[in-house]
Protein backbone atom coordinates (compact mmCIF):
# COMPACT_ATOMS: atom_id res chain seq x y z
CA UNK A 1 0.00 0.00 0.00
CA UNK A 2 1.55 2.94 -0.93
CA UNK A 3 1.97 6.37 1.15
CA UNK A 4 -0.55 8.38 -1.15
CA UNK A 5 -2.74 5.88 0.44
CA UNK A 6 -1.99 6.36 4.02
CA UNK A 7 -1.94 10.34 3.06
CA UNK A 8 -5.15 10.20 1.88
CA UNK A 9 -7.18 8.36 4.29
CA UNK A 10 -5.24 10.48 7.39
CA UNK A 11 -6.72 13.59 5.38
CA UNK A 12 -9.73 12.14 4.92
CA UNK A 13 -10.44 11.06 8.78
CA UNK A 14 -8.83 14.13 10.00
CA UNK A 15 -11.68 16.09 7.76
CA UNK A 16 -14.27 13.93 9.59
CA UNK A 17 -13.00 14.39 13.04
CA UNK A 18 -15.03 17.46 13.62
CA UNK A 19 -18.29 16.53 12.15
CA UNK A 20 -18.07 13.19 14.46
CA UNK A 21 -17.17 15.60 17.67
CA UNK A 22 -20.19 18.44 16.70
CA UNK A 23 -22.28 15.42 16.12
CA UNK A 24 -21.24 13.72 19.54
CA UNK A 25 -22.20 17.52 20.83
CA UNK A 26 -25.52 17.51 19.65
CA UNK A 27 -26.49 14.32 21.23
CA UNK A 28 -24.61 14.17 24.31
CA UNK A 29 -24.17 18.13 24.83
CA UNK A 30 -21.01 17.35 26.66
CA UNK A 31 -17.77 17.16 25.24
CA UNK A 32 -15.72 14.79 27.00
CA UNK A 33 -18.52 12.05 26.33
CA UNK A 34 -18.55 13.97 22.35
CA UNK A 35 -15.07 12.63 22.44
CA UNK A 36 -15.28 9.18 23.45
CA UNK A 37 -18.24 8.74 21.13
CA UNK A 38 -15.62 10.34 18.09
CA UNK A 39 -12.45 8.16 19.46
CA UNK A 40 -15.02 4.87 19.42
CA UNK A 41 -15.89 5.68 15.85
CA UNK A 42 -12.25 5.77 14.90
CA UNK A 43 -11.67 2.65 16.72
CA UNK A 44 -14.76 0.83 14.78
CA UNK A 45 -13.36 2.04 11.21
CA UNK A 46 -9.87 0.35 12.21
CA UNK A 47 -11.64 -3.09 13.64
CA UNK A 48 -13.78 -2.49 10.20
CA UNK A 49 -12.00 -1.19 7.11
CA UNK A 50 -9.12 -3.49 6.76
CA UNK A 51 -11.35 -6.76 6.30
CA UNK A 52 -14.59 -5.18 5.03
CA UNK A 53 -13.00 -2.74 3.01
CA UNK A 54 -13.23 1.46 3.26
CA UNK A 55 -17.16 2.09 2.44
CA UNK A 56 -17.23 4.11 -1.05
CA UNK A 57 -18.92 7.00 1.74
CA UNK A 58 -16.51 6.28 4.36
CA UNK A 59 -18.01 9.93 6.20
CA UNK A 60 -21.55 8.45 6.30
CA UNK A 61 -20.18 5.56 7.53
CA UNK A 62 -18.58 7.31 10.28
CA UNK A 63 -21.44 9.69 11.19
CA UNK A 64 -23.90 6.84 11.38
CA UNK A 65 -21.66 5.09 13.73
CA UNK A 66 -20.37 8.60 16.01
CA UNK A 67 -24.40 8.77 16.36
CA UNK A 68 -24.78 5.48 17.36
CA UNK A 69 -22.18 5.33 19.71
CA UNK A 70 -23.47 8.57 21.16
CA UNK A 71 -27.11 7.49 21.55
CA UNK A 72 -25.78 3.83 23.41
CA UNK A 73 -24.31 6.43 25.81
CA UNK A 74 -26.87 8.62 26.18
CA UNK A 75 -29.10 5.58 26.82
CA UNK A 76 -26.70 4.28 29.37
CA UNK A 77 -26.89 7.36 31.68
CA UNK A 78 -30.57 6.96 31.68
CA UNK A 79 -31.51 10.39 31.59
CA UNK A 80 -32.39 13.74 29.02
CA UNK A 81 -35.53 11.63 27.84
CA UNK A 82 -36.65 13.69 26.02
CA UNK A 83 -33.43 14.60 23.95
CA UNK A 84 -32.68 11.05 22.92
CA UNK A 85 -36.30 10.60 21.42
CA UNK A 86 -35.54 13.76 19.38
CA UNK A 87 -31.65 12.78 18.16
CA UNK A 88 -32.95 9.36 17.49
CA UNK A 89 -35.44 10.35 14.98
CA UNK A 90 -32.71 12.37 12.89
CA UNK A 91 -30.07 9.36 13.21
CA UNK A 92 -30.16 6.38 11.97
CA UNK A 93 -29.97 2.85 13.98
CA UNK A 94 -30.04 0.21 11.55
CA UNK A 95 -27.67 -2.44 11.74
CA UNK A 96 -25.83 -1.29 9.07
CA UNK A 97 -23.77 2.19 8.65
CA UNK A 98 -25.75 4.10 5.93
CA UNK A 99 -23.49 6.23 4.06
CA UNK A 100 -25.71 9.29 4.77
CA UNK A 101 -24.64 12.26 2.86
CA UNK A 102 -23.10 14.96 4.82
CA UNK A 103 -23.13 18.08 3.59
CA UNK A 104 -26.14 19.55 4.69
CA UNK A 105 -26.50 22.90 6.36
CA UNK A 106 -26.71 21.25 10.05
CA UNK A 107 -23.09 19.65 9.24
CA UNK A 108 -22.05 23.02 8.76
CA UNK A 109 -23.40 24.45 11.37
CA UNK A 110 -22.27 22.17 13.72
CA UNK A 111 -18.75 22.69 12.74
CA UNK A 112 -19.36 26.15 13.47
CA UNK A 113 -20.61 25.66 17.01
CA UNK A 114 -17.81 23.42 17.66
CA UNK A 115 -15.05 26.15 16.19
CA UNK A 116 -17.29 28.71 18.50
CA UNK A 117 -17.46 26.78 21.41
CA UNK A 118 -13.97 25.45 21.47
CA UNK A 119 -12.97 29.84 21.26
CA UNK A 120 -15.72 30.34 24.07
CA UNK A 121 -15.04 33.50 25.97
CA UNK A 122 -15.35 31.55 29.23
CA UNK A 123 -12.22 30.17 28.28
CA UNK A 124 -8.38 31.68 28.83
CA UNK A 125 -6.69 31.85 25.57
CA UNK A 126 -4.54 28.85 25.84
CA UNK A 127 -7.08 26.72 26.83
CA UNK A 128 -8.88 27.74 23.66
CA UNK A 129 -5.97 26.75 21.42
CA UNK A 130 -5.60 23.81 23.01
CA UNK A 131 -9.16 22.83 22.59
CA UNK A 132 -9.52 23.93 18.84
CA UNK A 133 -6.38 21.31 18.67
CA UNK A 134 -7.69 18.51 19.79
CA UNK A 135 -11.58 19.04 19.28
CA UNK A 136 -11.36 20.43 15.82
CA UNK A 137 -7.86 19.18 14.18
CA UNK A 138 -8.01 15.99 16.35
CA UNK A 139 -4.47 16.37 17.18
CA UNK A 140 -4.11 14.09 20.68
CA UNK A 141 -2.99 15.80 23.81
CA UNK A 142 0.80 14.00 23.41
CA UNK A 143 0.96 16.22 20.20
CA UNK A 144 -0.16 19.36 21.15
CA UNK A 145 2.25 19.49 24.02
CA UNK A 146 4.86 18.43 21.90
CA UNK A 147 3.55 21.27 19.44
CA UNK A 148 3.99 24.05 22.17
CA UNK A 149 6.78 22.85 23.98
CA UNK A 150 4.93 21.30 27.31
CA UNK A 151 4.81 18.30 29.22
CA UNK A 152 1.92 16.22 28.59
CA UNK A 153 0.26 16.78 31.97
CA UNK A 154 0.25 20.33 31.52
CA UNK A 155 -1.46 19.87 27.92
CA UNK A 156 -4.01 17.25 29.10
CA UNK A 157 -4.80 19.70 32.52
CA UNK A 158 -5.53 22.22 30.29
CA UNK A 159 -8.17 20.27 28.81
CA UNK A 160 -9.62 18.80 31.12
CA UNK A 161 -10.13 21.89 32.84
CA UNK A 162 -11.26 23.42 29.92
CA UNK A 163 -13.78 20.80 29.39
CA UNK A 164 -14.68 21.17 33.35
CA UNK A 165 -15.38 24.99 32.93
CA UNK A 166 -17.65 24.53 29.90
CA UNK A 167 -19.27 22.18 31.36
CA UNK A 168 -19.75 24.25 34.69
CA UNK A 169 -20.85 27.35 33.16
CA UNK A 170 -23.76 25.08 31.38
CA UNK A 171 -22.62 26.23 27.87
CA UNK A 172 -24.98 24.39 25.64
CA UNK A 173 -23.78 23.14 22.63
CA UNK A 174 -26.95 23.02 20.51
CA UNK A 175 -29.75 25.87 22.72
CA UNK A 176 -27.75 28.56 21.62
CA UNK A 177 -27.43 31.03 18.77
CA UNK A 178 -24.27 31.52 17.82
CA UNK A 179 -23.27 35.08 18.26
CA UNK A 180 -20.75 35.23 15.27
CA UNK A 181 -19.41 38.51 14.67
CA UNK A 182 -18.87 38.11 18.74
CA UNK A 183 -17.18 34.29 18.41
CA UNK A 184 -15.30 34.53 15.42
CA UNK A 185 -12.55 37.31 16.54
CA UNK A 186 -11.32 34.76 18.90
CA UNK A 187 -11.72 31.76 16.44
CA UNK A 188 -9.41 33.44 13.99
CA UNK A 189 -7.37 34.61 16.82
CA UNK A 190 -6.75 31.36 17.64
CA UNK A 191 -6.32 30.15 13.98
CA UNK A 192 -3.72 32.51 13.48
CA UNK A 193 -1.62 31.86 17.09
CA UNK A 194 -1.87 27.97 15.50
CA UNK A 195 -0.58 29.12 12.25
CA UNK A 196 2.57 30.98 13.86
CA UNK A 197 3.65 28.56 15.89
CA UNK A 198 3.68 26.53 13.04
CA UNK A 199 5.50 28.80 10.18
CA UNK A 200 8.19 29.82 12.42
CA UNK A 201 8.44 27.73 15.47
CA UNK A 202 9.30 29.80 18.54
CA UNK A 203 11.74 27.47 19.82
CA UNK A 204 13.62 24.09 19.22
CA UNK A 205 15.65 22.92 16.29
CA UNK A 206 13.27 22.76 13.75
CA UNK A 207 12.40 26.08 11.60
CA UNK A 208 9.04 25.17 11.20
CA UNK A 209 6.05 22.75 12.23
CA UNK A 210 4.00 21.84 8.69
CA UNK A 211 1.35 19.57 10.68
CA UNK A 212 0.40 22.34 12.76
CA UNK A 213 0.70 25.74 9.94
CA UNK A 214 -0.95 22.94 7.78
CA UNK A 215 -4.48 22.32 10.59
CA UNK A 216 -4.27 25.86 11.07
CA UNK A 217 -4.53 26.74 6.74
CA UNK A 218 -7.46 23.49 6.87
CA UNK A 219 -8.97 24.73 9.18
CA UNK A 220 -9.42 28.67 8.25
CA UNK A 221 -9.93 26.50 4.53
CA UNK A 222 -13.01 24.89 6.45
CA UNK A 223 -14.07 28.27 7.94
CA UNK A 224 -14.04 29.95 4.56
CA UNK A 225 -16.77 27.47 3.14
CA UNK A 226 -18.69 27.32 6.74
CA UNK A 227 -19.24 30.95 6.78
CA UNK A 228 -18.76 32.21 2.99
CA UNK A 229 -20.06 36.04 3.38
CA UNK A 230 -17.42 36.46 6.34
CA UNK A 231 -14.13 38.42 5.35
CA UNK A 232 -12.13 37.65 8.03
CA UNK A 233 -11.62 33.94 7.27
CA UNK A 234 -10.61 34.39 3.43
CA UNK A 235 -8.63 37.17 4.69
CA UNK A 236 -6.52 34.81 7.19
CA UNK A 237 -6.32 32.04 4.54
CA UNK A 238 -5.02 35.04 1.81
CA UNK A 239 -2.38 35.41 4.06
CA UNK A 240 -1.74 31.50 5.00
CA UNK A 241 -1.59 31.04 1.67
CA UNK A 242 0.92 33.35 0.78
CA UNK A 243 3.17 32.37 3.52
CA UNK A 244 2.75 28.80 3.03
CA UNK A 245 3.74 28.93 -0.72
CA UNK A 246 7.01 29.98 0.09
CA UNK A 247 7.81 27.02 3.05
CA UNK A 248 9.67 24.82 0.64
CA UNK A 249 12.49 27.45 -0.18
CA UNK A 250 12.97 28.99 3.49
CA UNK A 251 15.72 26.90 4.13
CA UNK A 252 18.76 25.24 2.00
CA UNK A 253 19.45 21.89 1.58
CA UNK A 254 21.21 21.86 4.99
CA UNK A 255 18.13 23.70 6.60
CA UNK A 256 20.12 27.22 7.21
CA UNK A 257 17.57 29.80 6.79
CA UNK A 258 16.93 31.82 3.87
CA UNK A 259 15.57 35.16 3.33
CA UNK A 260 13.39 36.71 0.41
CA UNK A 261 16.26 37.69 -1.46
CA UNK A 262 17.59 34.22 -1.45
CA UNK A 263 14.77 32.14 -2.01
CA UNK A 264 14.36 30.90 -5.72
CA UNK A 265 10.92 32.12 -6.46
CA UNK A 266 10.41 29.79 -9.29
CA UNK A 267 10.02 27.28 -6.42
CA UNK A 268 7.33 28.85 -4.82
CA UNK A 269 3.84 27.08 -4.77
CA UNK A 270 1.91 28.74 -7.37
CA UNK A 271 -0.96 26.94 -6.68
CA UNK A 272 -1.25 28.01 -2.91
CA UNK A 273 -0.29 32.04 -4.65
CA UNK A 274 -3.10 31.72 -6.59
CA UNK A 275 -5.29 30.53 -3.73
CA UNK A 276 -4.02 33.68 -1.94
CA UNK A 277 -4.92 36.03 -4.75
CA UNK A 278 -8.47 34.58 -4.89
CA UNK A 279 -9.02 34.83 -1.09
CA UNK A 280 -7.68 38.31 -0.94
CA UNK A 281 -10.43 39.23 -3.63
CA UNK A 282 -13.67 37.98 -2.20
CA UNK A 283 -11.45 39.16 1.61
CA UNK A 284 -11.02 42.90 -0.30
CA UNK A 285 -15.09 42.56 -1.37
CA UNK A 286 -16.17 41.52 2.31
CA UNK A 287 -13.90 43.81 4.95
CA UNK A 288 -15.11 47.38 4.41
CA UNK A 289 -13.40 48.84 6.12
CA UNK A 290 -9.94 46.99 5.22
CA UNK A 291 -9.44 45.29 8.77
CA UNK A 292 -6.00 44.49 10.50
CA UNK A 293 -6.11 40.97 8.87
CA UNK A 294 -7.30 42.33 5.46
CA UNK A 295 -3.97 44.63 5.36
CA UNK A 296 -1.91 42.15 6.40
CA UNK A 297 -2.94 39.80 4.05
CA UNK A 298 -2.30 42.74 1.42
CA UNK A 299 1.38 43.17 2.58
CA UNK A 300 1.94 38.85 1.98
CA UNK A 301 0.89 39.30 -1.07
CA UNK A 302 3.30 42.44 -2.14
CA UNK A 303 6.00 39.83 -1.50
CA UNK A 304 4.72 36.84 -2.49
CA UNK A 305 3.47 38.33 -6.19
CA UNK A 306 6.65 40.56 -6.40
CA UNK A 307 8.70 38.54 -9.60
CA UNK A 308 12.06 39.41 -8.33
CA UNK A 309 12.97 40.72 -4.81
CA UNK A 310 14.08 43.59 -6.43
CA UNK A 311 10.98 44.36 -7.99
CA UNK A 312 9.25 44.03 -4.53
CA UNK A 313 6.92 47.48 -4.18
CA UNK A 314 8.55 48.77 -0.96
CA UNK A 315 6.72 52.17 -1.40
CA UNK A 316 3.14 50.42 -1.77
CA UNK A 317 4.45 47.84 1.42
CA UNK A 318 4.59 50.99 3.48
CA UNK A 319 2.16 52.00 2.49
CA UNK A 320 -0.10 49.29 4.08
CA UNK A 321 2.19 49.20 7.17
CA UNK A 322 0.41 53.33 7.56
CA UNK A 323 -3.07 51.81 7.17
CA UNK A 324 -2.56 49.22 9.53
CA UNK A 325 -0.41 51.13 12.25
CA UNK A 326 -3.76 53.24 12.01
CA UNK A 327 -5.58 50.55 13.12
CA UNK A 328 -3.36 47.68 14.93
CA UNK A 329 -0.64 50.45 16.75
CA UNK A 330 1.41 47.18 17.80
CA UNK A 331 5.53 47.31 18.15
CA UNK A 332 5.68 44.33 15.83
CA UNK A 333 3.74 46.72 13.54
CA UNK A 334 6.18 49.34 13.66
CA UNK A 335 9.05 46.55 13.56
CA UNK A 336 7.94 45.35 10.16
CA UNK A 337 7.18 48.89 9.05
CA UNK A 338 10.77 49.79 9.98
CA UNK A 339 11.71 47.44 8.27
CA UNK A 340 10.28 48.44 5.13
CA UNK A 341 11.15 52.05 5.29
CA UNK A 342 14.56 50.91 6.07
CA UNK A 343 14.33 48.63 2.38
CA UNK A 344 12.45 52.04 0.63
CA UNK A 345 14.51 55.28 1.72
CA UNK A 346 17.68 53.33 3.37
CA UNK A 347 18.35 52.18 6.95
CA UNK A 348 19.60 55.80 8.70
CA UNK A 349 15.80 56.25 7.85
CA UNK A 350 14.70 53.26 10.29
CA UNK A 351 17.21 53.58 12.73
CA UNK A 352 15.64 55.60 14.63
CA UNK A 353 12.14 53.73 15.01
CA UNK A 354 14.69 51.01 15.82
CA UNK A 355 16.43 52.68 18.80
CA UNK A 356 12.87 53.02 20.37
CA UNK A 357 11.57 49.97 19.93
CA UNK A 358 14.75 47.92 21.27
CA UNK A 359 13.51 50.31 24.52
CA UNK A 360 9.76 48.70 24.48
CA UNK A 361 9.09 46.48 27.48
CA UNK A 362 7.55 43.51 25.07
CA UNK A 363 10.05 43.86 22.20
CA UNK A 364 12.95 44.05 23.88
CA UNK A 365 12.79 40.22 24.74
CA UNK A 366 12.40 39.30 21.25
CA UNK A 367 15.77 38.76 19.61
CA UNK A 368 14.22 39.91 16.57
CA UNK A 369 14.19 43.71 17.23
CA UNK A 370 17.76 42.65 18.12
CA UNK A 371 18.56 41.07 14.80
CA UNK A 372 17.19 43.59 13.24
CA UNK A 373 19.20 46.95 14.08
CA UNK A 374 22.21 44.90 14.05
CA UNK A 375 21.70 44.13 10.83
CA UNK A 376 20.66 48.33 9.59
CA UNK A 377 24.28 49.23 11.96
CA UNK A 378 26.18 46.96 9.54
CA UNK A 379 24.51 47.93 6.88
CA UNK A 380 26.06 51.66 7.92
CA UNK A 381 29.05 50.39 8.74
CA UNK A 382 28.52 50.73 12.75
CA UNK A 383 30.57 47.51 13.30
CA UNK A 384 31.07 47.48 16.64
CA UNK A 385 27.71 48.48 17.89
CA UNK A 386 25.83 46.11 15.39
CA UNK A 387 28.25 43.50 17.00
CA UNK A 388 26.57 44.29 20.15
CA UNK A 389 23.34 43.90 18.75
CA UNK A 390 23.68 40.64 17.36
CA UNK A 391 25.09 38.93 20.48
CA UNK A 392 21.67 40.39 22.31
CA UNK A 393 19.95 38.61 19.64
CA UNK A 394 21.99 35.49 19.71
CA UNK A 395 20.91 35.45 24.02
CA UNK A 396 17.40 35.65 23.18
CA UNK A 397 16.86 33.65 20.25
CA UNK A 398 15.13 30.38 20.88
CA UNK A 399 14.89 28.58 17.55
CA UNK A 400 18.05 27.15 16.20
CA UNK A 401 18.13 27.64 12.70
CA UNK A 402 17.44 31.43 13.37
CA UNK A 403 20.51 31.30 15.72
CA UNK A 404 22.58 29.44 12.96
CA UNK A 405 21.27 32.24 10.40
CA UNK A 406 22.42 35.33 13.33
CA UNK A 407 25.40 33.41 13.69
CA UNK A 408 26.68 33.04 10.02
CA UNK A 409 25.20 37.42 9.94
CA UNK A 410 27.29 37.84 12.58
CA UNK A 411 30.14 36.42 10.99
CA UNK A 412 29.54 37.73 7.69
CA UNK A 413 29.97 41.19 8.36
CA UNK A 414 32.70 41.28 10.96
CA UNK A 415 34.74 39.55 8.14
CA UNK B 1 -1.46 -26.70 4.55
CA UNK B 2 -3.55 -26.59 7.97
CA UNK B 3 -5.96 -24.07 9.32
CA UNK B 4 -5.14 -21.76 12.30
CA UNK B 5 -7.21 -19.16 13.70
CA UNK B 6 -5.65 -15.92 14.81
CA UNK B 7 -7.77 -13.91 17.35
CA UNK B 8 -7.25 -10.29 17.69
CA UNK B 9 -7.82 -8.16 21.10
CA UNK B 10 -6.90 -5.30 22.31
CA UNK B 11 -5.98 -5.93 25.85
CA UNK B 12 -6.01 -2.18 27.27
CA UNK B 13 -7.81 0.43 26.21
CA UNK B 14 -5.72 2.76 23.26
CA UNK B 15 -4.38 5.77 24.21
CA UNK B 16 -6.18 8.56 22.55
CA UNK B 17 -6.60 8.43 18.62
CA UNK B 18 -5.34 10.22 16.32
CA UNK B 19 -7.30 10.71 13.04
CA UNK B 20 -4.02 10.74 11.43
CA UNK B 21 -2.29 7.53 13.00
CA UNK B 22 -5.34 6.11 12.18
CA UNK B 23 -5.54 6.74 8.59
CA UNK B 24 -2.13 4.86 8.71
CA UNK B 25 -3.21 1.96 10.84
CA UNK B 26 -5.75 1.31 8.03
CA UNK B 27 -3.71 1.94 5.42
CA UNK B 28 -0.91 -0.38 6.53
CA UNK B 29 -4.14 -3.35 7.39
CA UNK B 30 -5.31 -3.03 4.44
CA UNK B 31 -2.17 -3.64 2.51
CA UNK B 32 -1.45 -6.66 4.90
CA UNK B 33 -4.96 -8.33 4.19
CA UNK B 34 -4.86 -7.59 0.71
CA UNK B 35 -1.25 -9.74 1.00
CA UNK B 36 -2.61 -12.80 2.80
CA UNK B 37 -5.61 -12.68 0.41
CA UNK B 38 -3.62 -12.45 -2.87
CA UNK B 39 -1.57 -15.59 -1.43
CA UNK B 40 -4.91 -17.45 -1.13
CA UNK B 41 -4.08 -17.50 2.95
CA UNK B 42 -6.79 -16.23 4.66
CA UNK B 43 -10.28 -18.60 4.47
CA UNK B 44 -12.42 -15.79 6.31
CA UNK B 45 -13.06 -13.73 8.84
CA UNK B 46 -15.07 -12.25 11.66
CA UNK B 47 -15.35 -8.38 12.75
CA UNK B 48 -16.59 -7.78 16.31
CA UNK B 49 -20.31 -5.76 16.43
CA UNK B 50 -19.87 -2.35 15.34
CA UNK B 51 -22.72 -1.82 18.15
CA UNK B 52 -20.17 -2.80 21.27
CA UNK B 53 -17.90 -0.21 22.90
CA UNK B 54 -15.87 -2.43 25.00
CA UNK B 55 -12.19 -2.35 23.74
CA UNK B 56 -10.93 -5.42 26.35
CA UNK B 57 -12.66 -8.29 24.11
CA UNK B 58 -11.72 -10.18 21.40
CA UNK B 59 -12.44 -7.70 18.39
CA UNK B 60 -11.37 -9.75 15.47
CA UNK B 61 -10.95 -12.95 13.91
CA UNK B 62 -8.93 -14.36 11.24
CA UNK B 63 -9.06 -17.95 9.47
CA UNK B 64 -5.98 -18.58 8.13
CA UNK B 65 -3.88 -21.30 6.07
CA UNK B 66 -0.54 -21.86 6.97
CA UNK B 67 1.96 -24.85 6.20
CA UNK B 68 2.95 -24.87 9.89
CA UNK B 69 2.38 -23.55 13.54
CA UNK B 70 5.61 -21.21 12.85
CA UNK B 71 4.21 -19.92 9.83
CA UNK B 72 0.76 -19.01 11.56
CA UNK B 73 2.69 -17.22 14.31
CA UNK B 74 4.91 -15.21 11.74
CA UNK B 75 1.23 -14.23 10.40
CA UNK B 76 0.10 -13.46 13.96
CA UNK B 77 3.37 -11.29 14.38
CA UNK B 78 2.72 -9.41 11.50
CA UNK B 79 -0.90 -8.88 12.11
CA UNK B 80 -0.11 -7.92 15.42
CA UNK B 81 2.67 -5.19 14.02
CA UNK B 82 0.21 -3.96 11.55
CA UNK B 83 -3.01 -3.61 13.69
CA UNK B 84 -1.40 -3.02 17.35
CA UNK B 85 -4.01 -6.03 18.05
CA UNK B 86 -2.75 -8.36 20.97
CA UNK B 87 -2.97 -12.00 18.89
CA UNK B 88 -3.50 -15.90 19.77
CA UNK B 89 -3.14 -18.56 17.79
CA UNK B 90 -5.13 -21.90 17.41
CA UNK B 91 -4.60 -24.48 15.27
CA UNK B 92 -7.95 -26.11 13.97
CA UNK B 93 -7.86 -29.92 12.85
CA UNK B 94 -8.70 -31.60 10.03
CA UNK B 95 -9.33 -28.65 8.47
CA UNK B 96 -9.46 -28.69 4.22
CA UNK B 97 -8.73 -26.13 1.48
CA UNK B 98 -12.34 -25.52 -0.47
CA UNK B 99 -11.80 -25.99 -3.86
Amino acid sequence: MSGDVETALSRMLREEWPRLVAAGMRILDDFQAAEDAAQETLLAALDHWPLSGVPDRPGGWLMTVCRRRALNALRDRQREADRMRSAAEAAAVDDTPAETPLDGPAIIDDQLRLMAMCCHPVLPFDAQVALTLRMVAGLTTEEIAAAFHQPIATAAQRLVRAKRTLRSHRIGFADDEIDLPVRLPAVLDVLTLVFNEGYLTHAGSDLTRPDLAGESHRLTMLLTAIVPGEGGPWALRALQSFHLSRSCTRTDDNGNLLTLDEQDRRQWDHALIDDGRASLDRARQLCKPPTALLLQAELAACHATAPTFEDTDWRAIVERYDQLMALDATPVVELNRAIAIAMRDGPAAALPTLNRLVEHRDLARSHRVWAVRAELRSRLHDNVRADQDYQRALELVGNDIERAYLVRSRQQFTL
Amino acid sequence: MSRFVLVGARRFPPAELSPTHVGVTVARSLAFVASIRRWQLLDSYAIDAIGRAEVDQPRTMLLMWASCPAAAANLAAAWSRVTGFDVSTWPLVAGRRAA
